[in-house]
């Protein structure tokens, strides 16, 4: 996506996977779509490791997104110039 | 040759509505079980719990597609004369009134569950679950449509596929009650009541209804056959009404 602006100025776009607590009930897709972003804790609750996505992962975070039963979890997209 | 192709053309509708409104109550099974069992952390193994929420997902998709099938072709079926409107409309059909009305009941409240999941994240978490709840009486009017329509219910492969929905539902119900916290007790005290009593009366009324090789026998419909002429249907529709 972003390198296809080549020579110019690049823009890179971020994915970063954000996490309310307060709703979160512990279904845990997310840790199990995402190990390399999150780890569960001793109750089976997502622990944040790495809240940026890699691309090769931003399908399974879609679909983290998507499946959540809380709607706990969400992607915010970055813009860094 | 018209007429065999014609004849043909419309045994084939009915077959295929007859078969995919079996395989659609199967996958409609499936997708509560799954629902049911996902909802209360069901872990198999080592298997991802992921898997039987994505599983979920997909099941309830394609049993929508096999109802658009069964519904599809059961418009289709000249025999039938149903129209475009009754695949929504419950209400005012001539034929098989009651059953079918049931069916196209449970499909609207069906698409209400679709919609509401597929705009989930638009609306309030609890209007969207409160409206998923309607999936089990989705699926137990899914189950008396099938019965009272009635063209497969004396046989006995159709009763052990509607013994093998309720069973797998009711289990996985009763689990997921037992699982359950105990507050709320009036909630559960009101489920196991509804669970224990509407199987048993399910049982009863097919017993005494659906069951019997003469049931759909009162549905005139049933014993003219498919290529009859249309000017056999006035008489249907008396006996529809």
């Amino acid at each position: 996506m972003a390198s296809k602006a080549k020579g110019k100025r690049v823009v890179k776009l971020e994915y970063q996977l954000v996490i309310d607590p307060t709703v979160c009930d512990g279904y845990g897709y997310c840790v199990e779509l995402l190990p390399a972003n999150l780890i569960f804790d001793d109750w089976g609750y997502p622990i944040i490791k790495d809240r940026c996505i890699d691309e090769e992962h931003l399908e399974l975070a879609y679909r983290a997104v998507k499946l959540c039963p809380k709607l706990a979890f969400r992607l915010n997209k970055i813009r860094n110039e | 040759m018209a007429l065999i192709l014609s004849v043909l053309g419309t045994q084939i509708m009915w077959y295929v509505t007859r078969s995919s409104g079996f395989i659609a109550l199967l996958l409609l099974t499936m997708t509560v079980v799954l629902g049911v069992s996902s909802a209360q952390k069901v872990k198999v193994g080592k298997v991802p719990r992921v898997y039987f929420a994505e599983l979920h997902r997909s099941v309830a998709l394609f049993a929508l597609v096999l109802l658009a099938i069964h519904i599809f072709t059961a418009v289709v079926d000249p025999f039938t004369k149903l129209g475009w409107t009754t695949a929504f409309d419950p209400f005012g059909r001539t034929y098989r009134p009651l059953y079918l009305g049931l069916g196209v009941t449970a499909f609207d409240l069906l698409l209400t569950v679709l919609i509401t999941s597929l705009l989930r994240d638009r609306l309030k978490q609890r209007t969207w679950k409160t409206l998923h709840f309607l999936s089990y009486p989705i699926w137990l009017l899914a189950i008396v449509h099938g019965l009272g329509t009635g063209t497969d219910s004396h046989y006995s492969f159709a009763l052990v596929i509607y013994g093998i929905c309720l069973v797998a539902v009711l289990i996985s119900v009763w689990v997921r009650i037992l699982d359950s916290g105990i507050e709320r007790s009036l909630l559960r005290f009101s489920a196991y009541a509804l669970t224990l009593f509407a199987p048993f009366l399910l049982l009863l009324w097919t017993l005494l209804g659906p069951a019997k090789a003469s049931w759909s026998k009162h549905f005139v419909s049933t014993t003219i056959p498919a290529h009859v002429k249309t000017n056999s249907l006035p008489s249907e529709k008396e006996a529809g009404e």
